[in-house]
């Protein structure tokens, strides 16, 4: 269990939009203030909010594996081939969700200017 | 099973990794879960040349972390530049992500080491032991939230 938890808690990792998930609100606050049309902003919001789903199902499924893991028996031990293949489909799904979730992005970028992507983009931070 | 000391300050320092999930990165609550797992072993097991073994092998455990720590600062660095850039391409974010998974994956191979050698070095009694506290510092896990 612990290996595998081990394991998830390293490839569960994201893709490095972390920091910009955790201010979908400013985003989306942004956009209704910065984008004038309204079919660009109208698709735009529901970007974002495509890219929140995304996320918050990804968290979910994250929880349930865990969870899983947690009604092992030898917490120190390899864990079973059964356990191994949920891990493997995890991380599987974990990378078609960065490159989806990269699309997303990237997708909503295309539907800005630069002016205003600069002016949705949430301020940077470290970590 | 004994409880009082190890148990409380155990499970006050679950409580608090809970409390600083929002404010810590899975690596820092890793980095102190392992630290309170290590002094636990260090009571569990009773013989001191495996003690020292097994408390070794958790100290490495919080190294790789810390290795892994530096890596995701690094890819989260550039992916943050990449991603405000308004000319990057998805080929280059792509490409930062597989770098970063690749550099992932060799870390997660060398902590599944690190704990096999560890599962082999306890006795069944020793491993029992240590369950709940596993369990009780894997919860403190469970509250935090990443992007796929």
């Amino acid at each position: 269990m612990l290996i595998a938890l081990l394991t998830m808690l390293l490839m569960g990792q994201g893709s490095g939009t972390s920091t910009l998930l955790e201010d979908l609100g400013y985003m989306e606050k942004a956009i209704q203030q910065t984008v004038q049309d309204e079919a660009i902003r109208s698709e735009a919001l529901d970007l974002v909010r495509k890219i929140r789903d995304r996320s918050e199902q990804y968290n979910q499924q994250r929880a349930e594996t865990i969870t899983l893991f947690l009604e092992s028996e030898n917490p120190l031990a390899k864990p079973a081939d059964e356990v191994m293949e949920q891990l493997e489909a995890f991380e599987r799904e974990t990378r078609t969700g960065q490159v989806e979730m990269i699309r997303l992005f990237l997708k909503l970028r295309s539907l800005l200017t630069r002016e205003q992507w600069q002016a949705v983009i949430p301020p940077g931070k470290s970590g | 099973m004994q409880f009082l000391p190890y148990h409380l300050a155990l499970i006050a320092g679950v409580l608090l990794a809970g409390c600083q999930t929002r404010l810590k990165s899975p690596e820092v609550i890793a980095d102190a879960a392992m630290t309170s797992l290590n002094s636990r072993a260090g009571k569990v097991v009773d013989e001191e040349e495996r003690r020292l073994v097994i408390m070794e092998d958790f100290k490495r455990i919080q190294g790789l972390f810390r290795e892994f720590r530096d890596i995701q600062i690094q890819h989260r660095e550039e992916m943050s530049r990449l991603l405000r850039d308004y000319d990057s391409t998805e080929e280059q974010i792509l490409s930062q992500i597989s770098l970063y998974n690749e550099l992932k994956e060799q870390k997660v191979r060398e902590g599944q080491d690190l704990l096999q050698s560890m599962n082999a070095t306890m006795k069944e009694d020793e491993r029992k032991a240590m369950e709940t506290e596993i369990r009780l510092v894997m919860k403190s896990l469970f509250g935090l939230t990443s992007a796929p």
